[in-house]
Parts: C-alpha cells; sequence; structure tokens
C-alpha cells in the first residue's frame, strides 16, 4: 500500500473521499448554527427592513427599497458591471475604418 | 423575415416598450423594477432588429448617439441621486403619499436609471452581434 498523496488513482480518490468527508462536517457544523426559518429573530437586520423600509425610502416593494435604494451603491456597481460586459462586446465586434491604405498597414501590421 | 411578422412587430413594439417604461416606474409598487423593465424595453429592440432588415433599422434609429445619451445620462442620474440622497431624503419623501404612484423617494428615480443603463447595455449587445453577421 502506497502512502496518501502520491500519484496512484486509489490515492487520488482516498484524498478525494475524505475531504469530502471534511467538508461534509463543516457544512452540517454551520446549518446547526443558522436562524430557524421562518422567526424573525429581535434587533435583526431583516425586521429593521421589514418593519422600517417603507417609512425609510417610501417604498411599499420592500425587495426594491432595499435593492435600489438602501443598497442603492451595490446596485450602482452592478449596473457599472453590466454595461462595461456590453462595451466589451462592442469592441470585441466593431468594425475598424481606415482613411488610406498607410493606416491600416500601420495599425494592423503588414500584410 | 416574413410579412406577418413584420407587420405584428410594427404593433406590438410601442406596446412592448410603454409596458417596459410602465415596469420601471411602479417598481417601488409592484414586482418589477430598473433591471426587469430595462430587459423588457431591450428585448423590443431585439424583436425589431430580428424580424426587419438589420441595416434599415441602424440608418432610421442612429442607435449609437441614442446609446451614448442614454448610457450618460443613467450614470450620472444614479451618481448624482446617490450623492444627493442623503440631504433631500426626508424632505422628498414627506412630500409623499405612500401606495401612490407619486412615492417611493428615490426609488423610482432610480428604477429609471436602472431602466436606461440596462436597456442600452441590452440594445448595445444586440447591434453589436448583428453587425458581426452583416460581415459576411
Amino acid at each position: 500500500m502506497r502512502v496518501i498523496g502520491t500519484d496512484s488513482y486509489v490515492s487520488q480518490k482516498v484524498m478525494m473521499l475524505v475531504l469530502l468527508v471534511f467538508f461534509a462536517c463543516i457544512l452540517a457544523y454551520s446549518v446547526d448554527g443558522l436562524h430557524v426559518f421562518g422567526v424573525i429573530e429581535k434587533g435583526s437586520v431583516a425586521e429593521q427592513y421589514l418593519n422600517e423600509s417603507s417609512d425609510l425610502t417610501g417604498s411599499t416593494n420592500i425587495v426594491n427599497s432595499i435593492v435600489w435604494d438602501l443598497r442603492g451603491f451595490d446596485t450602482m456597481g452592478e449596473e457599472i458591471v453590466f454595461f462595461t460586459g456590453a462595451l466589451g462586446v462592442a469592441l470585441a465586434t466593431r468594425r475598424m475604418v481606415f482613411k488610406n491604405k498607410k493606416d491600416q498597414k500601420k495599425i494592423m501590421g503588414e500584410k | 423575415m416574413d410579412l406577418i411578422i413584420k407587420q405584428v412587430t410594427k404593433i406590438v413594439f410601442p406596446f412592448i416598450v410603454l409596458y417596459g417604461f410602465y415596469i420601471a416606474l411602479h417598481g417601488h409598487l409592484t414586482p418589477g423594477g430598473g433591471f426587469a423593465a430595462g430587459a423588457i424595453i431591450g428585448s423590443a429592440f431585439a424583436l425589431l432588429v430580428i424580424a426587419f432588415d438589420e441595416r434599415d433599422v441602424e440608418h432610421k434609429l442612429t442607435v449609437h448617439e441614442l446609446i451614448d445619451l442614454k448610457s450618460v445620462a443613467g450614470f450620472f442620474m444614479i451618481l448624482i441621486i446617490g450623492k444627493m440622497g442623503y440631504s433631500m431624503r426626508s424632505a422628498l419623501i414627506e412630500s409623499q403619499t405612500l401606495f401612490s404612484l407619486w412615492s417611493g423617494g428615490f426609488t423610482i428615480i432610480m428604477n429609471l436609471a436602472g431602466t436606461f443603463m440596462v436597456s442600452s447595455a441590452i440594445i448595445l449587445i444586440i447591434y453589436s452581434l448583428e453587425k458581426e453577421a452583416w460581415k459576411k
């Protein structure tokens, strides 16, 4: 039998199994610390949003009041990421126009 | 495309855009908001590009100017409102009544700005990809 960590097929499988059990234990442990589903704890952010967001922002749609007002700066960054992606597509598919053959050779290389 | 698709697109297109703006303006009251409204308006332009000859659409709409204007406007709207939000928020909200169309404070303006950004980005993507297809 070879030591775990060498490059044999069986040892890789054993290593994977050990890691799987390890991460499963971590996840099971962290699930134990979660709040009970459907019960709002006193003084949590969720309770504050549900009770006060319509007074704070004047919007009755709580999801929208969080996304566009209370977390508006985050949404602005999201929009910038989205628009940068669109600009990247436009940049990759743009059509190049040259004044003359000399410019074309200079920019695109000799051909 | 087909004659039927062209005619139906002519009729349906303004209503899709109108529905998009409805979703944006009612974002603080009903489900939806800036992202959904922008996607609806962008899909309307996608329908236009698919149904008609693409060269005609680009020639008539001059979409690049539209996109420049819209994206810059949306970006600066979001920035300015974000700065103003902390000083003017309470005064604006006090002038409004809850559950009516003129409510929501800055949420309604942010929804409109987000709609401009998202729809212009989607139109930009669609037109760029269509242009790639024209090259052949």
